[in-house]
Protein backbone atom coordinates (compact mmCIF):
# COMPACT_ATOMS: atom_id res chain seq x y z
CA UNK A 1 0.00 0.00 0.00
CA UNK A 2 1.44 3.00 -0.94
CA UNK A 3 0.17 6.33 0.42
CA UNK A 4 0.07 9.44 -1.90
CA UNK A 5 2.52 11.73 -0.12
CA UNK A 6 5.18 9.09 -0.21
CA UNK A 7 7.76 10.79 -2.57
CA UNK A 8 7.57 14.05 -1.02
CA UNK A 9 8.22 12.51 3.13
CA UNK A 10 10.85 10.43 1.33
CA UNK A 11 12.26 13.68 0.39
CA UNK A 12 12.24 15.53 3.59
CA UNK A 13 14.12 13.15 5.56
CA UNK A 14 17.01 11.58 3.37
CA UNK A 15 20.13 12.46 5.93
CA UNK A 16 19.04 11.27 9.06
CA UNK A 17 17.74 7.95 7.71
CA UNK A 18 20.62 5.66 7.79
CA UNK A 19 22.04 7.29 10.70
CA UNK A 20 18.60 5.69 11.90
CA UNK A 21 18.57 2.43 10.47
CA UNK A 22 22.07 1.67 11.97
CA UNK A 23 20.83 2.64 15.46
CA UNK A 24 17.87 0.09 15.16
CA UNK A 25 18.91 -3.69 15.30
CA UNK A 26 17.93 -5.61 11.63
CA UNK A 27 19.51 -8.54 12.73
CA UNK A 28 19.22 -10.35 15.17
CA UNK A 29 18.65 -14.30 16.90
CA UNK A 30 16.76 -14.73 19.20
CA UNK A 31 15.16 -17.16 21.84
CA UNK A 32 11.53 -16.22 22.15
CA UNK A 33 8.53 -16.00 20.32
CA UNK A 34 8.64 -13.34 17.20
CA UNK A 35 6.16 -10.92 16.58
CA UNK A 36 6.24 -10.23 12.64
CA UNK A 37 4.31 -6.58 13.73
CA UNK A 38 7.28 -5.89 15.81
CA UNK A 39 9.63 -6.79 13.24
CA UNK A 40 7.94 -4.74 10.48
CA UNK A 41 8.08 -1.51 12.82
CA UNK A 42 12.10 -1.90 12.94
CA UNK A 43 11.67 -0.93 9.17
CA UNK A 44 9.28 1.83 10.22
CA UNK A 45 10.10 4.96 7.18
CA UNK A 46 7.36 7.40 5.84
CA UNK A 47 9.05 6.88 2.56
CA UNK A 48 8.33 3.19 2.63
CA UNK A 49 5.14 2.41 0.37
CA UNK A 50 5.57 -1.30 0.40
CA UNK A 51 6.69 -3.76 2.97
CA UNK A 52 6.99 -7.15 2.10
CA UNK A 53 7.63 -10.08 4.85
CA UNK A 54 8.55 -13.86 4.68
CA UNK A 55 7.43 -16.05 7.99
CA UNK A 56 8.84 -19.41 8.55
CA UNK A 57 6.55 -21.08 10.54
CA UNK A 58 6.92 -25.22 11.73
CA UNK A 59 5.24 -27.32 10.18
CA UNK A 60 3.64 -30.72 11.54
CA UNK A 61 5.16 -33.09 8.49
CA UNK A 62 8.22 -33.76 7.38
CA UNK A 63 8.57 -36.48 4.99
CA UNK A 64 5.46 -37.96 5.74
CA UNK A 65 6.33 -38.14 9.85
CA UNK A 66 4.92 -36.52 12.93
CA UNK A 67 6.98 -33.78 13.94
CA UNK A 68 7.24 -33.47 17.97
CA UNK A 69 9.20 -29.94 17.87
CA UNK A 70 12.18 -29.18 16.00
CA UNK A 71 15.50 -27.49 17.86
CA UNK A 72 17.54 -24.71 16.08
CA UNK A 73 20.93 -23.85 17.21
CA UNK A 74 23.24 -21.27 15.88
CA UNK A 75 26.73 -19.62 16.28
CA UNK A 76 25.27 -16.30 17.22
CA UNK A 77 27.34 -13.68 16.22
CA UNK A 78 28.45 -15.28 12.57
CA UNK A 79 24.68 -15.87 12.50
CA UNK A 80 24.38 -12.62 12.89
CA UNK A 81 27.00 -10.80 10.85
CA UNK A 82 25.70 -13.52 7.66
CA UNK A 83 21.80 -12.22 8.02
CA UNK A 84 23.82 -8.44 7.24
CA UNK A 85 25.42 -10.14 4.77
CA UNK A 86 22.15 -11.62 3.24
CA UNK A 87 20.58 -7.72 3.45
CA UNK A 88 24.00 -6.25 1.57
CA UNK A 89 23.56 -9.10 -1.42
CA UNK A 90 19.60 -8.06 -1.09
CA UNK A 91 20.28 -4.20 -1.33
CA UNK A 92 23.32 -4.62 -4.10
CA UNK A 93 20.89 -6.73 -6.31
CA UNK A 94 17.78 -4.83 -5.92
CA UNK A 95 18.97 -1.00 -5.26
CA UNK A 96 15.34 0.48 -4.56
CA UNK A 97 15.13 -1.93 -1.24
CA UNK A 98 15.33 0.54 1.82
CA UNK A 99 15.98 -1.75 4.45
CA UNK A 100 16.10 -5.25 5.68
CA UNK A 101 14.99 -6.59 8.95
CA UNK A 102 15.90 -10.60 9.48
CA UNK A 103 15.22 -12.28 12.74
CA UNK A 104 15.55 -16.10 13.72
CA UNK A 105 14.45 -17.67 16.66
CA UNK A 106 17.01 -20.82 18.19
CA UNK A 107 16.28 -23.46 20.99
CA UNK A 108 13.28 -25.79 21.10
CA UNK A 109 10.35 -24.52 18.58
CA UNK A 110 7.01 -26.50 18.52
CA UNK A 111 4.71 -26.48 15.34
CA UNK A 112 2.95 -23.60 14.62
CA UNK A 113 5.39 -21.43 16.07
CA UNK A 114 7.60 -18.73 14.01
CA UNK A 115 11.14 -19.73 13.33
CA UNK A 116 12.52 -16.94 10.80
CA UNK A 117 11.15 -13.71 10.11
CA UNK A 118 12.38 -11.59 6.96
CA UNK A 119 10.67 -8.15 6.63
CA UNK A 120 11.46 -5.89 3.70
CA UNK A 121 10.86 -2.52 2.60
CA UNK A 122 11.02 -0.03 -1.04
CA UNK A 123 9.25 2.58 -1.94
CA UNK A 124 7.17 0.87 -4.23
CA UNK A 125 6.10 -3.26 -4.41
CA UNK A 126 7.92 -4.22 -7.86
CA UNK A 127 11.42 -5.82 -6.05
CA UNK A 128 10.37 -6.52 -3.17
CA UNK A 129 9.15 -10.30 -4.05
CA UNK A 130 11.28 -11.28 -6.04
CA UNK A 131 14.23 -9.89 -2.73
CA UNK A 132 12.17 -11.53 -0.37
CA UNK A 133 12.85 -14.85 -2.25
CA UNK A 134 16.33 -14.36 -2.62
CA UNK A 135 17.13 -13.39 0.92
CA UNK A 136 15.29 -16.93 2.09
CA UNK A 137 17.33 -18.51 0.04
CA UNK A 138 20.54 -17.09 0.65
CA UNK A 139 19.40 -17.73 4.46
CA UNK A 140 19.37 -20.99 4.32
CA UNK A 141 23.01 -21.30 2.33
CA UNK A 142 25.18 -19.11 4.52
CA UNK A 143 23.87 -18.41 7.89
CA UNK A 144 25.14 -20.74 10.57
CA UNK A 145 21.90 -21.79 11.94
CA UNK A 146 21.17 -25.46 12.21
CA UNK A 147 17.91 -27.35 12.48
CA UNK A 148 16.97 -30.62 14.32
CA UNK A 149 13.97 -32.72 13.76
CA UNK A 150 12.35 -34.74 16.62
CA UNK A 151 9.57 -37.11 15.42
CA UNK A 152 7.80 -40.30 16.52
CA UNK A 153 7.50 -43.52 13.86
CA UNK A 154 4.17 -44.11 12.65
CA UNK A 155 4.33 -47.65 14.86
CA UNK A 156 5.27 -45.20 17.78
CA UNK A 157 9.11 -46.07 18.03
CA UNK A 158 11.20 -43.11 18.97
CA UNK A 159 11.54 -40.41 19.38
CA UNK A 160 13.89 -40.05 16.70
CA UNK A 161 15.84 -36.43 15.75
CA UNK A 162 17.78 -35.84 12.52
CA UNK A 163 19.87 -32.30 11.78
CA UNK A 164 17.95 -31.21 8.53
CA UNK A 165 19.73 -29.37 5.62
CA UNK A 166 18.46 -28.30 2.27
CA UNK A 167 22.32 -28.35 1.00
CA UNK B 1 53.52 -22.94 18.33
CA UNK B 2 50.04 -20.84 17.97
CA UNK B 3 46.84 -22.01 20.08
CA UNK B 4 42.90 -21.83 18.25
CA UNK B 5 39.90 -22.20 19.38
CA UNK B 6 37.78 -24.95 17.73
CA UNK B 7 34.29 -24.77 17.45
CA UNK B 8 31.70 -27.89 16.97
CA UNK B 9 27.95 -26.84 15.86
CA UNK B 10 25.15 -29.37 15.55
CA UNK B 11 25.86 -33.44 14.20
CA UNK B 12 29.96 -32.75 14.56
CA UNK B 13 29.14 -31.56 17.65
CA UNK B 14 26.76 -34.14 19.25
CA UNK B 15 28.73 -37.22 17.66
CA UNK B 16 31.95 -35.79 19.29
CA UNK B 17 30.36 -35.10 22.33
CA UNK B 18 32.35 -31.33 23.06
CA UNK B 19 31.31 -28.00 21.90
CA UNK B 20 34.79 -26.62 21.66
CA UNK B 21 38.13 -27.11 22.09
CA UNK B 22 41.77 -25.31 22.53
CA UNK B 23 44.46 -26.97 19.61
CA UNK B 24 47.97 -25.99 19.39
CA UNK B 25 49.09 -25.62 16.10
CA UNK B 26 52.83 -24.94 14.63
CA UNK B 27 53.53 -21.84 13.42
CA UNK B 28 52.26 -21.14 9.60
CA UNK B 29 49.38 -23.47 10.48
CA UNK B 30 46.36 -23.27 7.84
CA UNK B 31 42.89 -24.39 8.39
CA UNK B 32 44.10 -27.40 6.47
CA UNK B 33 46.49 -28.37 9.35
CA UNK B 34 44.27 -27.81 11.61
CA UNK B 35 41.71 -30.73 10.29
CA UNK B 36 44.57 -33.34 9.79
CA UNK B 37 45.57 -32.59 13.73
CA UNK B 38 41.50 -33.06 14.18
CA UNK B 39 40.68 -36.50 11.97
CA UNK B 40 44.44 -38.13 14.39
CA UNK B 41 42.19 -37.24 17.28
CA UNK B 42 38.37 -37.52 16.34
CA UNK B 43 38.30 -40.99 14.23
CA UNK B 44 34.51 -39.64 13.13
CA UNK B 45 36.06 -36.11 11.61
CA UNK B 46 36.81 -37.16 8.36
CA UNK B 47 33.05 -38.37 7.83
CA UNK B 48 31.55 -34.95 8.84
CA UNK B 49 30.33 -32.51 5.62
CA UNK B 50 32.15 -29.40 7.13
CA UNK B 51 32.73 -25.58 5.53
CA UNK B 52 35.22 -23.65 7.73
CA UNK B 53 35.29 -20.17 9.49
CA UNK B 54 37.84 -18.39 10.83
CA UNK B 55 36.66 -15.46 13.47
CA UNK B 56 32.67 -15.75 11.54
CA UNK B 57 34.12 -15.57 8.24
CA UNK B 58 34.28 -18.85 5.81
CA UNK B 59 37.66 -19.41 4.70
CA UNK B 60 39.12 -22.01 2.46
CA UNK B 61 41.33 -24.67 3.23
CA UNK B 62 44.48 -22.84 2.52
CA UNK B 63 43.62 -19.77 5.08
CA UNK B 64 46.48 -19.08 7.90
CA UNK B 65 45.64 -19.44 11.20
CA UNK B 66 47.34 -16.91 13.74
CA UNK B 67 46.99 -17.51 17.69
CA UNK B 68 44.18 -16.68 19.44
CA UNK B 69 41.36 -17.32 16.02
CA UNK B 70 38.63 -18.93 16.33
CA UNK B 71 38.09 -21.67 13.84
CA UNK B 72 34.31 -22.86 13.45
CA UNK B 73 33.48 -26.35 12.00
CA UNK B 74 30.31 -25.46 9.91
CA UNK B 75 27.89 -28.79 9.08
CA UNK B 76 25.30 -27.89 6.36
CA UNK B 77 23.15 -25.05 7.46
CA UNK B 78 19.80 -25.66 8.11
CA UNK B 79 17.82 -22.12 9.34
CA UNK B 80 14.39 -20.57 7.98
Amino acid sequence: VSSGSGSTAGGARPATSSVESSSRSLFEVVENDISVDEVITRLADPANGAVATFVGVVRNQTDGREVLYLEYEAYPDMAVGTLRQVAGEVQERWPDIREVAIVHRVGRLSVGETAVVIALSAAHRRQTFDALHYAIDRLKEIVPIWKKEVWVDADGQGPRAEWKSEQ
Amino acid sequence: MIKVKVRFFAGPREKLGIGELEQELPLGATVQTLVDALAGVYPDFGSFRLKYAVNSAYVSLDAALNDGDEVACIPPVGGG
